[in-house]
């Protein structure tokens, strides 16, 4: 059972860190870097449990503002240009980030531990070890993945209202035209700061639960590789509503975990799912008149409201 | 209440606007005739921020605009409209007219929905713009799904929401039919009877003579003449660079 709730746990952090590519998504910025504000929120909020001495919810929160003043510094410079240029400098930061998480080394001797393995903190390419906080306050894997899942929710709660919200309008205008945005009076390259630092701190946040979740982490648990995956669970999922992240981040997560018996194959499989979601469903799995289908369907099958009319 | 004097804008060796003066008074319906290549869009990017002069001075009720970004420009009250009309592809008709209304709203009120009942009167404002610009029976339909006539009234009714003093469309009538245009004249009219300044750039010689009541002539970057549409009319310079050709044309 503790293998699922840990699955569980890890869909958690991947359906967050699909929201982390998503926030800038939406204004038409594609970051392939997230995994560096992971990365840096993973070690921030680790060594704030293991060497500060702090609760898990400040070392969570820590790792999110790590992660955002992080996407501030490469952002801030770089959203200002047009095209590629943020994407490749995100793909930059991502690398330069995971060899200096790498080569860190900070901490203090352990007083207990067999020889070579007597370090607190990060130590240089061995890694970060006995991020011991859930052991130590005996919680559980399932309770661990109740906190992962409360953190999913208040996320997917704040993108479901700001989708309702003007904020949203603005950013798929961004995404659409810079110079008609900017024709009604937006601020373009504040917003697309703003969304991107948003997103920094939710794979911070993410980063610092999976810290946690894995007690041990390295630098090279954060290649580029996994910020493709996160771009993946949006892409595939769908990128024009907020339900696409959350869709494909749990289907990416969970199907290659109970494919796990037909083994290599599997590989195979996904791969093929992604041809054919790509090729069949351009939009993602879940586009937006999917759910405006489902939004009307299910207004009038309940039927509580009636049609709308002008007042 | 928009004075420019002096414009002048060069990319690398060419002059693509050169020492241009204007001047446009409150509640005017201005026009900007030219042919193509004259430097109207130019003209026009400056004024909206887009692009920087290379020398001159745009004012608009009194305050300098030279050097302001687009945006600024648009809440000083300045919008325009585009020849090539561009909206989320994703978004209703009236959720496009509702985004635009941003610049009246502080940071808390961004995070409103539509039906938020402390923005009744922005949601009151929105469903007035649809209907002066006949978009209301389209209202909850998606943008793309516009009929193609209704489409640069989108682009309209998106530039009403941020509360223009002074509206400068460029080319309105681009890929219009004649009755599309007429229709389009009397919309044009309308807006002038409310109240805003009009600025037009038009190629189109029948409609910005027929419906502004002061208009200026580009060629080459240069103003040839301004005047009335009887005075350019029978303006010799305006006929040799643009009438005339048009005449010799069609006797051919």
């Amino acid at each position: 059972m503790s293998y699922w709730f840990t699955i569980a746990s890890l869909t958690g952090i991947n359906v967050l860190l699909a929201y982390s590519v998503y926030a800038s998504f939406m204004s038409g910025q594609v970051s392939i870097g997230q995994v560096a504000f992971f990365g840096v929120g993973a070690y921030v909020g680790a060594s704030l449990t293991v060497l500060g001495g702090f609760d898990l919810a400040s070392a969570v929160m820590a790792g999110g503002f790590a992660g955002a003043a992080a996407s501030l510094f490469v952002g801030v410079p770089t959203l200002r240009l047009k095209g590629y240029h943020f994407t490749i400098a995100t793909v930059a930061f991502a690398e330069a980030m995971r060899v200096v998480l790498h080569n860190l080394k900070y901490g203090r001797p352990r007083s207990s531990g067999n020889v070579g393995d007597q370090w607190l903190g990060p130590d240089g390419a061995t890694g970060f070890r006995h991020i011991s906080y859930l052991n130590d306050h005996s919680i559980s894997t399932g309770q661990y993945a109740v906190i992962v899942w409360l953190i999913v929710a208040v996320v997917v709660v704040a993108f479901f209202l700001v989708e309702r919200s003007r904020i949203a309008r603005i950013l798929r205008t961004i995404e659409e035209d810079e110079v008609v945005a900017r024709s009604i009076g937006v601020p373009v390259a504040r917003y697309k700061v703003a969304a991107f630092a948003c997103g920094g701190f939710i794979a911070g946040i993410s980063g610092a639960l999976y810290a946690h979740l894995l007690t041990f982490i390295s630098g090279n648990d954060f290649i580029i590789h996994l910020s493709t995956i996160a771009l993946a669970y949006v892409v595939i999922g769908g990128g024009q509503t907020m339900w696409g992240p959350l869709i494909g981040a749990i289907i990416f997560t969970v199907l290659p975990e109970t494919l796990r018996p037909i083994r290599e194959f599997r590989i195979e499989l996904f791969g093929l799912l992604i041809i054919l979601v790509m090729l069949f469903r351009p939009a993602g799995m879940i586009s937006a008149a999917m759910v405006r289908r489902w939004g009307v369907a299910l207004t009038s099958k309940a039927g509580a409201k009636p049609p709308r009319k002008a007042p | 209440m928009l004075e420019v004097s002096g414009l002048s804008k060069s990319f690398g060796g060419l002059l693509a606007v050169d020492n241009v003066d204007l001047g446009v008074g409150k509640g005017a319906l201005f026009g900007i005739l030219g042919p193509n290549g004259s430097g109207k869009t130019t003209l026009f990017n400056m004024l909206t921020g887009f692009l920087e002069p290379s020398a001159g001075q745009i004012r608009f009720e009194g305050r300098d605009l030279v050097g302001k970004s687009p945006e600024s420009i648009v809440r000083a009250g300045v919008a325009r409209t585009f020849q090539v009309v561009r909206f989320h592809k994703e978004s209703t008709v009236r959720e496009t007219v509702w985004a635009a209304q941003s610049l009246h709203l502080g940071f808390g009120g961004m995070f409103r929905t539509m039906k938020s009942p402390s923005q009744r009167d922005l949601a009151a404002e929105v469903d007035r713009i649809l209907e002066k610009t006949w978009l209301e029976p389209h209202a909850d339909r998606l943008a793309r799904e516009l009929p193609f006539g209704l489409v640069r009234q989108l682009e309209i009714a998106r530039a009403l929401a941020t509360r223009p003093k002074i509206l400068l469309m460029d080319e309105p009538a681009s890929g219009m039919n004649p009755s599309e245009t007429r229709q389009l004249m009397d919309d044009i009219r309308r807006l002038r009877a409310d109240g805003l300044t009009i600025i037009l750039i038009e190629h189109d010689i029948e409609m910005v003579l027929g419906l502004c009541d002061r208009i200026a002539v580009l060629n080459f970057g240069r103003k040839i003449a301004e005047g009335s549409a009887d005075e350019v009319k029978n303006n010799s310079d305006v006929i040799a660079a643009y009438l005339g050709t048009k005449k010799k044309r069609a006797h051919a």
